[in-house]
């Protein structure tokens, strides 16, 4: 509910230059600078003051004067502006005012654009491992300065004045900036948050442009890409490890003995074993086969074969160790056992057809013989990890794209 | 709600609370009450224009409870003003919302019994440091800002009476969003405690229209 008073603007001629000087924060600020002269006034009291007159230079700016734009759906007015500078650049602070809101910051540095609003409550600001704590967001040190203001137009809530330094402090957590600024007896806090360019353009009806560099604060994009698959990600995960605990529980891993195989009497010879009963059906299957080999290699020639079908599983299970003493001391590779697996094998009774060969370093099959255990309807786990490796790739190429942006961004700070 | 005679021009001079001060919006004298009568203690300057939203009899709410701002003074230092409303709430306790470069915070006076260490006035014109710590309420609070400050203007009912004279003020940040104000004249000093307020949370009712704003 409002009254019909409505106040107009208040509108004032400079002293120095007799240009109209509309008081856009009229009791809120307390200083404007003329934009046709540069002097500034004092409007904190009824009786306008000069404060120092001065000749302004006059200098286009990205959004001029009086400009008005809705930015986070609130309506704010570009009430005074102004540039600062340090060695290694320079960049425009709007101050920006709405009544019944009041005061609020668009930065804009080589194309990008950052809001910001002044910390309320700075006792809320911690140190935590050298980073700092504010609003549940760790912010880490990104540069520390020195800017001067370089040129300044239009109403301030402080006295501004070209000249004035103060040492800045950056601390940088993506898409937000927590800013410290000390000057002579007061510490002054600013979160800005990084505006995409286009929010700019559209609220004050500008062209922004092109952006240089990336900026502190902007945004990573596999971040939000990445925040975006994060559910898919473990809902997929989830899915395959409920459907792999499903499997292992249907599971009734049984363990054969088979026998062995003698390799110094029937080298070559095909011999036969079982039969064996597969209750399962479409299981998966292993045939394990070892020997404590020594400087040999043995390679068996299997067949599962069904007994009532003859339909027949071949395959191949083979190993060799060696072993020995070189410069670098004792050496040894492969292994004394192998496994080979059997998928998707209907259930049916099942004779095992192996040959076997094999050779020392002297040219003589192996003399200790081969032991040989079928287990039935073990739990498989490639597919398991086929799949969690499918799922993660996308992940891990955005965690990749990510770390590669954030050490572009820092590479770029200056916490000096 | 009383109606008393401004013994300076004669106008009627409306209380809605029992606050002890009031300005004649016919003379701008600052009047003191008497019991039944009211005393002049000076002329006081009007309100200079603003752009504020809040004006007399916009109503509020702080903490569920409501209030009407019903009096103002402005106050200004070397570098700049601002506002300071007088809140009536609904159980006639009185409060102070201040509106200070845009931002809105809501002081209630304390005893000086909150300070661990009551302060002279003397004391504190002396000793009063940016960055120094004060335990008030238990609390640990840090100055921000001293500052001599004079009344720019004054109106509707007050909970103190506007000095007439520089008073030194000392503002300090607590924890969280809470702040206090120390005043203090050459004879007394007073503590003011609260916290800074959305304009939201406020759910003002009678705001001001500014032409062009919503």
């Amino acid at each position: 509910m409002t009254t019909d008073t409505a106040p107009k603007i208040k509108i004032i001629d400079c002293p120095n230059c007799g240009a109209a000087i509309p008081l856009r924060a009229l009791g809120q600020s307390v200083m404007t600078v003329c934009a046709s002269c540069g002097t500034r006034l004092d409007t904190s009291r009824p009786e306008i003051r000069v404060i120092k007159a001065f000749r302004l230079q006059q200098q286009q700016l990205h959004i001029p004067l009086g400009k008005r734009g809705t930015l986070r759906g609130r309506l704010f007015e570009v009430i005074g502006a102004l540039r600062r500078g340090e060695q290694d650049g320079m960049w425009e602070e709007y101050l920006l005012f709405n009544p019944y809101i009041g005061f609020r910051w668009l930065v804009y540095d080589t194309g990008h654009w950052s809001f910001g609003r002044m910390v309320r409550d700075p006792s809320s600001i911690t140190t935590a491992a050298g980073l700092m704590h504010y609003g549940g967001r760790y912010f880490r040190l990104y540069h520390r300065g020195t800017p001067q203001i370089r040129w300044v137009v239009g109403e301030f809530y402080w006295r501004v004045a070209v000249g004035q330094e103060v040492d800045a402090t950056d601390y940088v957590c993506p898409p937000m900036i927590l800013s410290c600024e000390k000057s002579a007896g007061e510490i002054i806090w600013t979160l800005l948050e990084y505006l995409e360019p286009v929010e700019v353009e559209t609220a004050f009806q500008i062209t922004s442009p092109e952006r240089q560099w990336l900026a502190a604060n902007q945004p990573n994009p596999a971040v939000r890409k990445w925040e975006a698959i994060k559910p898919v990600m473990w809902a997929a995960l989830a899915a395959l490890v409920v459907a792999q605990i499903g499997t292992a529980i249907r599971a009734r891993t049984t363990t054969m003995a088979v026998g062995t195989y003698d390799l110094s009497h029937a080298q070559g010879e095909a011999q036969a074993y079982g039969p064996f009963t597969f209750s399962a059906s479409g299981s998966m299957n292993e045939l394990l086969a070892t020997a404590p080999l020594d400087n040999s290699w043995v390679e068996l020639q299997c067949s599962l074969v069904n007994t009532v079908t003859g339909k027949s599983y071949d395959f191949t299970n083979s190993f060799s160790y060696y072993h020995g003493i070189d410069s670098d001391g004792g050496w040894s590779e492969g292994s004394t056992s192998d496994i080979s697996t059997l998928a998707n094998v209907p259930a049916g009774t099942y004779k095992l057809i192996v040959a076997a060969g094999g050779q020392d370093k002297t040219g003589h099959p192996p003399s200790t013989p081969v032991s040989l255990s079928l287990r039935h309807d073990v739990v498989p786990w490639q597919n398991f990890w086929i799949g969690v490796l499918v799922i993660l790739t996308y992940p891990g190429y955005l965690l990749y794209r990510r770390y590669g942006y954030e050490r572009e961004r820092w590479s770029e700070a200056n916490p000096t | 709600m009383a109606t008393l005679t401004c013994p300076a021009c004669g106008a009627p001079v409306e209380f809605k609370s029992a606050a002890p001060y009031a300005v004649c919006s016919h003379c701008q004298s600052l009047l003191i009450r008497r019991d039944v009568t009211l005393e002049s203690l000076g002329r006081v300057a009007e309100v200079p224009e603003d752009l504020s939203p809040l004006q007399l009899y916009t109503g509020g709410t702080f903490e569920k409870r409501h209030f009407t701002l019903i009096g103002r003074i402005r106050k200004a230092w070397d570098e700049g003003s601002w506002s300071e409303w007088c809140a009536l709430f609904d159980d006639q306790r009185l409060g102070w919302l201040a509106e200070a470069q845009g931002d809105l915070v809501m002081l209630f006076e304390q005893p000086l019994s909150a300070f661990s260490d009551p302060p002279t006035p003397a004391r504190l014109n002396a000793a009063a440091r940016v960055g120094d710590e004060r335990r008030l309420d238990g609390r640990r609070f840090t100055i921000t800002d001293v500052k001599k400050v004079i009344c720019l203007g004054a109106e509707g009912e007050l909970a103190a009476g506007v000095s007439l004279q520089a008073l030194t003020s000392i503002d300090l940040h607590g924890p969280g969003l809470e702040l206090a104000t120390i005043e203090a004249s050459s004879s007394e000093v007073s503590l003011f405690m609260g916290r800074y307020v959305e304009f939201e949370e406020c759910r003002f009712t009678n705001l001001r229209t500014l032409s062009g704003w919503k």
